[in-house]
């Protein structure tokens, strides 16, 4: 299910262990059509972590329009590429398994490298035909703790 | 056949593994970040509608590995089996999509869809978009109508190279080196059966106990196929029995590439509600220049197939 590519190894190699991190979020939809809610941010960890996927406890139904706009803080990417005045947020489906089908996690083409203490923004629009209330939204993390040389520098 | 595996030319489906090829471009920058990008297809429910969507330029390289798409519903454009779409680079012009009589493919070709088991598809190659360069959509609908619904490109944000700019070459891992831009998506879409037109609308028919040879158009480079998807299996819902339509495939230039026997459909391509929306060959196959794909179907069914269409998809060889 997960890969490990060149530039994943390339980062793993920089500690002496990774330790399995499950990190939930609640997102606080309040079941209001097309609402969207302050965004929630991961939970911040101690180490440098590497983030695999992503797992949301919503429907197919709630899910059809359900959308998510992604932001990493340290180091800040933005991982949606649409540029324009009202940008189009991405389907909740794209990102996230949901917990009610046979791929309740999906899996990043890319783990996406997280410094310590650093935080995922996730910003959500809830569905307008089957709104949401609560919402979870789950990270498959690695911690990559006992850094060698002071561990993985992203370049910045 | 290990040197031929080593080159890259073997299927990887399942999960987020990049190919040989999409790992050489990757390894030329120190930062690769999740890429997400969403194209709504704008259409509006007109018949026989075409629409455009241009994304904006984007200040990093990017790979496009996969495709979700979240479009309309049974009676709205079937989940996208219904919505067609190409795409090309404003750079190179080329298509991904063959011209022919469709000339596009059904969405579900591209992408997983929303309400099915698998909602990535992965493409058959990565796509390398240069920075600044924007990518064309065209959807359109042809039998049916549809409003609204997105299409969302999954890939990797390159960020800083480790040398000046974008690579122009890569070395495969079976030493090779070859142009970036060389290996590209591939899709060529057919109708089943009869062509038919209804008040101006191009259709398709299936007919019960009937028997067609198609063909896919020709190309002007070598084209290695990997899976043949298909949008029929259900349609608006209902069931289309797709055991009683049975498949055999010939290279008409290659008389040693043939099927002796006809096969069930689910044996031979995916379908979108499937966990393979894709049914990959065991290795991809190489259809030389010129060459073109024989689809023979047999209609064993006691009615009628409507708007049914088989999309084969691979890796386009040819540099620009």
């Amino acid at each position: 299910m997960y890969f490990f590519n060149p530039f994943t190894i390339r980062i793993l190699e920089r500690y002496g262990n990774w330790l399995e991190l499950v990190d939930s979020v609640p997102i606080g939809f309040t079941g209001v059509a097309g609402e969207v809610p302050a965004p929630v941010v991961s939970n911040e960890v101690d180490s440098d972590s590497l983030i695999f996927g992503f797992s949301i406890n919503i429907t197919v139904a709630q899910a059809a329009d359900s959308l998510i706009r992604i932001k990493s803080i340290s180091p800040q990417y933005n991982w949606m590429a649409n540029t324009q005045a009202s940008p189009q947020d991405t389907p909740i489906g794209a990102i996230c398994g949901l917990s009610s089908q046979v791929m309740p996690i999906l899996p990043l083409v890319m783990p996406f490298f997280l410094l310590a203490n650093g935080k995922l923004e996730m910003r959500f629009t809830n569905s307008t035909a089957s709104p949401i209330t609560g919402g979870i939204i789950t990270l498959r993390r690695l911690k990559l703790v006992l850094p060698i040389n002071g561990g993985f520098n992203p370049g910045f | 056949m290990q040197t031929e595996l080593n080159s890259g030319n073997y299927i990887n489906y399942w999960g987020p593994e990049l190919t040989p090829y999409a790992r050489a471009i990757a390894e030329h920058y120190s930062q690769q970040v999740p890429y997400y990008l969403t194209v709504p297809t704008k259409l509006t429910g007109t018949a026989r509608e075409d629409r455009v969507s241009v994304t904006d330029p984007y200040q990093y390289d990017s790979l496009i590995v996969g495709c979700h798409i979240a479009m309309g519903s049974g009676a709205n454009g079937d989940n996208g089996q219904q919505i067609f779409l190409q795409v090309e680079d404003l750079r190179t012009g080329l298509l991904w999509s063959t011209p022919g009589q469709v000339g596009t493919s059904p969405c579900t070709a591209y992408g997983g869809s929303r309400a099915a088991a698998m909602p990535i598809l992965k493409l058959p190659e990565a796509f390398f978009l240069p920075a600044h360069v924007r990518l064309k959509h065209t959807f359109s609908v042809i039998s049916s109508t549809a409003t609204g619904g997105f299409l969302t490109w999954i890939g990797v944000q390159l960020i800083n190279p480790f040398q000046e700019g974008a690579p122009k070459t890569v070395q495969m891992p079976d030493g090779s080196t070859i142009r970036v831009g060389t290996r590209m998506p591939w899709l060529s879409t057919i109708g089943l059966g009869t062509e038919i037109s209804v008040i101006g609308s191009l259709r398709y028919v299936l007919g019960a106990g009937n028997i067609y040879t198609q063909y896919t158009p020709p190309m002007d480079c070598d084209v290695e196929i990997h899976d043949i998807e298909a949008n029929w299996f259900t349609q608006n819902g209902s069931d289309k029995l797709p055991d009683n339509v049975l498949f055999s495939i010939a290279d008409k230039g290659e008389p040693r590439m043939w099927q002796p026997s006809r096969s069930p459909a689910p044996a031979v391509m995916g379908d979108s509600t499937k966990a393979y929306p894709s049914m990959p060959f065991t290795k991809p196959y190489r259809l030389k220049k010129g060459h073109r794909l024989q689809i023979t179907t047999q209609n064993t069914d006691s009615g009628d197939i409507n708007d049914a269409y088989i999309t084969v998809r691979g890796v386009r060889l040819c540099d620009f």
